[in-house]
């Protein structure tokens, strides 16, 4: 007899009640990855979205619902693992949905081996806080969550006692997520949510790996010395507004200077340059090295010597008077 | 009267330094117009070759001096209007950037039409002129001909100053070296970071070390097939052959002084 996670007494022979308790600490583990994973990403539900549209990955629904209804089920799965409520058909799911994920990181993997995907670009598996190329996604879940899923498959009692009152915890916290996720963009986390927050060093922010590895001060040399406002933004209908207000700052001879990063065609710059005339330095920047560092646009951050000092939603206070600023 | 000199002298002081100031806005406003191959000048629908093109992103502006035209001519992008100024206010400095003097008188020339989005179409001096972008440069390309087609590329190129031990190392490179760069005309990295490659390349004349550049188009490579052949999905890309084996590539941290990154891919740490 012997105690396994959540408290439940396992009971039966001596290799039985291992079996069950290294079944349970599968289940654990699997289902504390899954939860990681789905807070991790119910932080930026529309980056998700994003992802699983450029994935092609949302079963015909909308990209934003189906990020949520995969919230719902990775939540729901992972829940109830570590609930150690291993039913069969919690298991089947669980198996299903990591033969799932494999199949999206071993494809972009692929993809990105042979050039129809940017290999600098990031599954967006755990939101914009973990940084993994496809390859490394791909060989880093296999390792993650083959080992545990086929360990959560021994011992397969589960536990015997609490069970409805696991499933309304499992239920709870899926319902909880889910909600969370709807609300998250809302919320002032951006600080949490991105890679872009004070304190961090630009060398930091990087996207790619080996000789494709770049940084934000590989992009926009002049930002690791002296001090700068730096707008991340888009061209989109907003932007004339934000030009014409970054134009004037330069125009008034404020300081610091300010920069703008954004991701951009050739012709998307030149048609810029002559339509709303940047008096500002505007550096064209990798979409795998900027989306990491913002979930709505434009956001904006002060640094100093390399180093971020402040960030804030919209434009910085030199340049608007009703920033966001971020908690 | 003796009584007023102190206050009529504060006062003529303040008339000088608000003159000062005054000129001081408007000179740093029209100052460090910067050599640009983005653009050529058509005028009457034919190309302009010789003209020499600037560029100020903080003025806002475009200048364009050439001998066909009687007058030098600021395209404001800003004010998005056309002046002639007098060519004794346009002062060259001597790393090749251009100021206007303070005292440069604009005399409007009218405004002028964006077409295709990405032109800029305009009259002057009874001539019909237009600002398009520079076609790309595709395919094989010598460093010569880059410097020769491009102003910006042979600005940048002489400011840069190679590493001097790298450069050493380099210069007395006994093996066959080959370094082929994949880059884009369109590119803002490239703009910035080929004329480096292209500076060492001219300081290595009669070096061992081979340099050749392959132009791609922007908006995928897969379809030019020596990009698809060396698998290239980010540009600039230099690739390092000796003995025509690939031993490397410059990372895309490297650019900053590509002298180090070939040498270091070519000697190792510490040069050996």
């Amino acid at each position: 007899m012997s105690v396994a996670p959540g408290s439940e007494v396992v009971e039966g022979s001596g290799a039985a009640a291992r079996w069950a308790l290294a079944g349970a600490l599968g289940g654990v583990a699997l289902g504390a990855i899954l939860l990681v994973a789905a807070a991790l990403k119910a932080l930026d539900p529309h980056l998700f979205a994003e992802e699983i549209a450029s994935q092609r990955a949302g079963f015909g629904l909308p990209p934003l619902l189906a990020a949520y209804v995969a919230l719902g089920v990775e939540t729901a799965l992972g829940s109830a693992l570590v609930l150690n409520l291993r039913r069969l058909p919690v298991l089947v799911a669980a198996t299903l949905l990591v033969a799932f994920f494999l199949f999206l990181t071993g494809r972009f993997a692929w993809q990105a081996a042979h050039g129809e995907v940017d290999p600098a670009s990031s599954c967006g598996c755990f939101g914009s806080l973990v940084e993994r190329t496809p390859g490394e996604a791909f060989v880093q879940d296999l390792a993650m969550l083959v080992p545990t899923l086929a360990l959560a498959w021994t011992g397969r009692a589960g536990a015997r006692r609490s069970v409805k009152a696991r499933a309304v915890v499992a239920g709870a916290a899926t319902f909880g997520l889910v909600g969370f996720a709807v609300a998250a963009p809302g919320l002032p986390l951006d600080d949490w949510a991105t890679r872009l927050r004070p304190g961090v060093e630009l060398a930091e922010l990087c996207a790619g790996a080996g000789d494709a590895r770049v940084c934000l001060p590989d992009v926009a040399a002049e930002l690791a010395e002296g001090s700068h406002l730096v707008v991340i933004a888009a061209d989109e209908p907003g932007f004339a507004d934000l030009a014409s207000r970054l134009n004037a700052y330069v125009r008034s001879g404020a300081e610091p200077p300010v920069a703008v990063l954004a991701d951009l065609t050739a012709e998307q710059l030149q048609a810029i340059y002559w339509e709303h005339a940047p008096a500002f330095e505007l550096h064209e920047t990798p979409q795998a090295l900027l989306r990491p560092l913002y979930r709505r646009l434009p956001r904006s951050f002060a640094v100093e010597r390399g180093r971020v000092t402040a960030t804030w939603n919209g434009l910085p206070p030199a340049l608007t008077r009703d920033p966001t600023p971020n908690p | 009267m003796t009584r007023f000199r102190p206050l009529l002298a504060v006062l003529v002081l303040g008339l000088a330094l608000a003159a000062t100031a005054g000129a001081q806005a408007a000179d740093s406003l029209l100052r460090g117009f910067e050599p640009t191959g983005d653009w050529i000048l058509e005028l009457d629908g034919a190309e302009v070759p010789k003209a020499r093109i600037y560029d100020s992103t903080r003025a806002q502006a475009i200048l364009v001096l050439t001998s066909e035209l009687p007058s030098p001519v600021l395209v404001d992008r800003g004010g998005k209007n056309v002046s002639v100024l007098d060519l004794l206010k346009v002062a060259e400095r001597t790393d090749g950037s251009i100021d206007l003097l303070a005292d440069a008188v604009l005399e409007p020339s009218g405004g002028f039409e964006i077409r295709n989005k990405t032109e800029a179409h305009f009259h002057v001096a009874d001539r019909a002129a237009a600002l398009v972008p520079r076609p790309w440069m595709l395919g094989p390309q010598t460093g010569a001909t880059l410097l020769e087609s491009n102003p910006g590329y042979r600005w940048r190129a002489k400011r840069y100053e190679p590493e001097a031990a790298a450069f050493g190392r380099l210069r007395s490179e006994k093996r066959n070296v080959r370094v082929l760069t994949f880059f884009g005309s369109w590119c803002p990295h490239c703009k910035e970071h080929v004329p480096y490659l292209l500076k060492v390349e001219q300081r290595l004349a009669g070096a061992r070390i081979r340099f050749d550049y392959h132009g791609l188009p922007s908006g995928g490579f897969s379809s030019d097939p020596e990009a698809a052949k060396y698998k290239i999905d980010g540009v600039p890309t230099a690739i390092v052959f000796v003995d025509g084996k690939e031993l490397g590539r410059v990372p895309a941290r490297a650019w900053s002084s590509p002298e180090v990154a070939i040498d270091l891919i070519l000697h190792g740490p510490g040069g050996r």
